[in-house]
């Protein structure tokens, strides 16, 4: 680039800081929680699908949250759409919200952080729909772009990014009573692919024998069959760890450890080997499952 | 190998760094071949800075949000296309304006607002009314507007004398009042043609509009009158013309869930191409009630195409009416 243009373009990233205004008198807790709140704009993706949604409800057991979609780019709007500009909103830049079109999406989708909305003008954005006049700071969008248009072109993405997200596998919360179900797999398949005799192989399809991680993943890799389904047959992980693993502050660590994208089986593996770290300790609870979690990360290779 | 340079520059920065600027440039020098009629007119360090100047505060956030620089560069890709997208839209789109707007100004049905840059209609009330905007594009649909079919002729008129100012007529009689940029979207999604290449409406000479505006505007007069094709016949000369998303969406009538699931795109873009087609269709076949007729024409046309090709294996190859 000429340096002349490259000056150019270094003086406008001047002009478009990024992450949230810092605010001054706004109290704040000590920590910024990285857990999933109401309120929240949140980086949400699965597969090529991209999306930044504002978070309105959370369903903590289920892992699911109701979320509004939402748009960073400038001119994306229809009638529908509500605005948060200038000194309302939280960036330095605008944000354009659907409060019109909630979906619920699993937490597995979320990502960063990018900003987080007042409870008072979460409220207020909730209640566009039915409320004319909108709320101060809040403006309406102005009509349906023309057939064609980028902004014509950027709102279809966005609704098809949702189905995508709303559609992304969900914590299944199994219960005791899948550790029975049978695996899945014929007998000569595990008998070739773990090498194992006959009667270790039909204890295996039994649910009666335990397999390691490194065994499960050869079964998942050579018969389709989703790492999940695997373990779970053999052992079902904690509930209070299945849930953890939803959390998206394990999601980089998850798609750094994937192999083709596959998250699901990156998440499967790494709470089974969290699980086998617990082998020999007692107690439950979602904060221990935290701790054994990172050590498990700990001694990945970077 | 996913890294995150991009995001971590920014971060670290507060601002979007050089990671960045070096994928904007690769991503512009990608896509600008796509848009023949921008390329030459600047370089790929200008396209840039324009972009960023335009999009920059919400693409900044956008950018860094993203898990990992191959996101990054797709979600790119995404902005800037829809950019170049509008740019190319820019000049037919003014052009459209300007031509918009002397109609209005030369017709004595229109009047100008006390509002700047509005437009009511003469003796009627200078005030807006409550109407949806698919209710004008509706409106707009059904009021008769022949285009000629493109020969080649440079200078494309928009309708018969009189026909684009009786559809303006029934949308200013709904809406009260409207800016004429609303005025410009209403016909620039009722004739899609007219976005498409800026060449049709480059060549358009002034002086064609002189000849135009002295008749007075005809609706039924016995002198409008021309053989007009039926639809099948319609339906064939514009056969050829479809790409295969716009026959796709022919043969699914029109259904966006089923189109959606053949092209493996996603709900509302089908939507959107059975809109683009239904507005084409209408540009095409005049209003929107005889697009519907035109409609049926192409579907027997699509299905006869997919059904009669004929099969290497074909064994009565003597029977075949192979025309």
């Amino acid at each position: 680039m000429s340096s002349e243009a490259s000056e150019r373009w270094i003086a406008l990233s001047k002009t478009f800081p990024v992450g949230p205004k810092r605010r001054n008198g706004m109290l704040r807790s000590a920590q910024p929680t990285d857990g999933v709140v109401a309120g929240q704009l949140r980086q949400a993706y699965w597969g090529d699908a991209r999306l930044v949604v504002l978070i309105d409800i959370i369903d903590d057991v289920a892992a699911l949250a109701s979320v509004f979609p939402a748009c960073l780019e400038p001119g994306v709007e229809n009638s529908t759409a509500v605005i948060i500009e200038g000194d309302a909103s939280p960036l330095h830049g605008l944000v354009t919200v659907w409060p019109d079109s909630p979906a619920i999406i699993p937490f597995a989708t979320l990502g960063s952080t990018i900003a987080t909305i007042s409870k008072p003008q979460l409220r207020a954005i909730r209640s566009a729909p039915s409320n004319d006049p909108i709320a101060d700071g809040l403006r309406r969008g102005h009509g349906e772009p023309a057939l064609e248009s980028g902004a014509a072109l950027a709102l279809a993405d966005l609704f098809d990014a949702i189905d995508v997200l709303q559609s992304a596998p969900r914590l299944q919360l199994a219960s005791s009573d899948t550790a029975a179900a049978q695996l899945q797999v014929p007998l000569p398949t595990i008998m070739s692919v773990l090498q194992a005799p006959q009667p270790r192989a039909m204890a295996i399809r039994m649910g009666k024998e335990p397999l390691t991680v490194e065994e499960a993943d050869l079964l998942a890799a050579a018969t389709e069959v989703p790492l999940s389904h695997i373990l779970g047959a053999v052992a079902p992980l904690p509930l209070d760890l299945q849930r953890e693993l939803q959390e998206p502050r394990w999601r980089s660590h998850i798609r750094n450890r994937a192999i083709d994208g596959d998250e699901d089986r990156a998440r499967t593996r790494l709470g089974y080997e969290a699980y086998q770290l617990a082998a020999r300790e007692t107690g439950q609870g979602r904060e221990l499952w935290r701790q054994r979690l990172d050590t498990v990360l700990a001694t990945d290779n970077r | 190998m996913t890294t995150t340079l991009i995001r971590d520059e920014a971060l670290a920065r507060g601002t979007l760094g050089m990671a960045a600027l070096a994928m904007m440039r690769r991503v512009f020098a990608e896509q600008l071949p796509r848009f023949p009629g921008l390329r030459d007119t600047a370089t790929v360090d200008d396209f840039v800075n324009s972009f960023f100047e335009d999009k920059g505060a919400g693409y900044s956030n956008a950018i860094t949000a993203l898990p990992d620089d191959r996101a990054a560069k797709q979600e790119t890709r995404k902005w800037v296309e829809r950019w170049l997208v509008d740019l190319t839209r820019k000049q037919p789109w003014g052009a459209l304006r300007n031509r918009l707007e002397k109609r209005l100004e030369r017709s004595t049905l229109f009047s100008p607002s006390v509002a700047k840059h509005y437009w009511f209609l003469t003796g009627g009330e200078d005030v807006d009314r409550h109407v949806t905007q698919t209710g004008l594009r509706e409106i707009a649909a059904l009021a008769p507007v022949e285009m000629p079919i493109a020969t080649g002729n440079a200078s494309a008129r928009l309708g018969r004398p009189g026909q684009l100012e009786e559809m303006l007529r029934r949308v200013l009689v709904a809406a009260g009042r409207l800016h004429v940029s609303d005025l410009t979207k209403i016909c620039a999604d009722r004739f899609p043609s007219l976005l498409e290449t800026g060449d049709v409406l480059a060549a358009t000479v002034d002086a064609d509009w002189d000849i135009v505006e002295e008749m007075t505007p005809a609706i039924d007069s016995p002198a409008a009158t021309e053989i007009k094709l039926d639809d099948e016949h319609l339906a064939q000369q514009l056969m050829p013309r479809f790409t295969d998303t716009e026959r796709a969406a022919i043969r699914h009538g029109g259904d966006a869930a089923a189109l959606a699931k053949d092209l493996g795109i996603g709900r509302t873009s089908a939507n959107n191409v059975v809109q683009k087609l239904r507005a084409r269709l209408t540009e095409l076949a005049g209003d929107s009630a005889r697009s519907q007729g035109v409609l049926t024409a192409l579907l027997s046309l699509v299905l006869d195409d997919s059904l009669g090709v004929p099969s290497i294996q074909s064994e009565d190859m003597e029977d075949s009416n192979v025309v």
